[in-house]
């Protein structure tokens, strides 16, 4: 099972956690409250390790063939963005973890900043408009807003209208609003 | 003797995890609501109130808040649809963070999760949505922050 149906998962059960064990464990007197407890600190370890693990292979991949050929370099970063892009979305949407969410946009800076280090710079990040996964195109589009809006504004137009309330809608409603308020539209249309 | 009080402190907070949770659930069952319904006066008693006030010049705005229309209740807590602090303490007049219609009183646990909403990074910024929207004028931040809480399924 990859990270993301892991945190899915979890989401999950903690959804039936706060249903089930949140009376028992704020009741003095409930004979289920040490189970409960016991869970639901399995769910927060269980979640940290999850974060780890997804932060380390973010990381791993940001720093794989450092050095190497900028082509090859270009690749890792792209799948270190996308992996991270998943990562940032899930925390969000399975369990509210702004936290977790914030961390890992911060690893989507480095990798943007660290593809404006070598050839085309974070435009190699286009690629990723096309992504089947609205999540991952609304990420790409908030970092290439600025550099290809004729591009980027229909897609997250259409991720903003048509994508169910979740971090895609969102993501890309604050990008829109951001280069909007800014006006920065007013160059390119 | 230290292992009693981390007990006793451990109890007291599952006592207020106990009452914010049933206040959030109550408040979720009758949810969503109109704004006016969340305000704490009808419209044609809006009140506001100068930060600087002589009578009340050592209380923060929630106290002088409760003074007037009593606490937020058990579990509850007062919210700012424009965030008050930051940028916003200088370039907005406290009448218009500091008036019935801009405060509403919500479930502490849904509080938490509308300030979790306003601490996200935008992604490409570096900036939260509550730093980059208090660099906005006042009515784009009211309209963001009602947003924020139709998304979360408080208001209609």
């Amino acid at each position: 099972m990859n990270i993301e149906d892991s945190i899915i998962k979890l989401g999950k059960r903690l959804d039936d956690w706060c249903e089930q064990s949140l009376v028992a464990v704020a009741s003095r007197h409930s004979p289920g409250r040490t189970e409960a407890l016991r869970d639901g600190l399995d769910i927060v370890t269980t979640l940290n390790l999850l974060k780890t693990q997804g932060l380390a292979t973010v990381s791993k991949l940001l720093n794989h063939l450092n050095g190497a050929a900028e082509g090859e370099r270009a690749s890792s970063l792209i799948r270190a963005f996308e992996f991270a892009a998943k990562l940032a979305a899930t925390l969000n949407d399975e369990l509210l973890d702004t936290d977790g969410y914030n961390k890992v946009v911060l690893c989507t800076d480095e990798v943007a900043e660290a593809l404006d280090a070598i050839g085309s710079g974070r435009a190699a990040l286009a690629v990723l408009l096309d992504h089947n996964d609205a999540r991952v195109r609304a990420f790409a589009g908030a970092y290439l807003i600025e550099l290809i809006p004729e591009r980027v504004v229909p897609i997250l137009r259409e991720i903003e209208v048509r994508t169910a309330s979740n971090s895609a809608a969102s993501t890309a409603h604050w990008t829109l609003l951001r280069w909007e308020r800014e006006g920065k539209h007013s160059n390119t249309t | 003797m230290a292992v009693l009080v981390d007990l006793a402190n451990t109890i007291a907070e599952f006592r207020k995890l106990k009452i914010a949770a049933d206040a959030a659930i109550a408040f979720v069952q009758h949810g969503p609501y109109s704004l006016e319904e969340l305000q704490v006066v009808a419209d044609d008693n809006y009140e506001e109130f100068s930060s600087y006030g002589e009578f009340y010049k050592d209380l923060t705005f929630a106290e002088r808040l409760e003074k007037r229309f009593g606490r937020a209740g058990d579990g509850q807590q007062y919210h700012h649809i424009v965030t008050q602090g930051g940028v916003n303490e200088d370039k907005i007049p406290p009448e218009l963070l500091q008036n019935t219609d801009n405060v509403i009183p919500l479930p502490t646990l849904l509080h938490e999760a509308v300030n979790a909403e306003y601490s996200e990074l935008m992604a490409g910024t570096k900036m939260t949505k509550y730093q980059w929207l208090q660099t906005q004028p006042y009515d784009v931040q009211r309209e963001e922050g009602l947003k924020i809480l139709r998304e979360l399924n408080i208001l209609k």
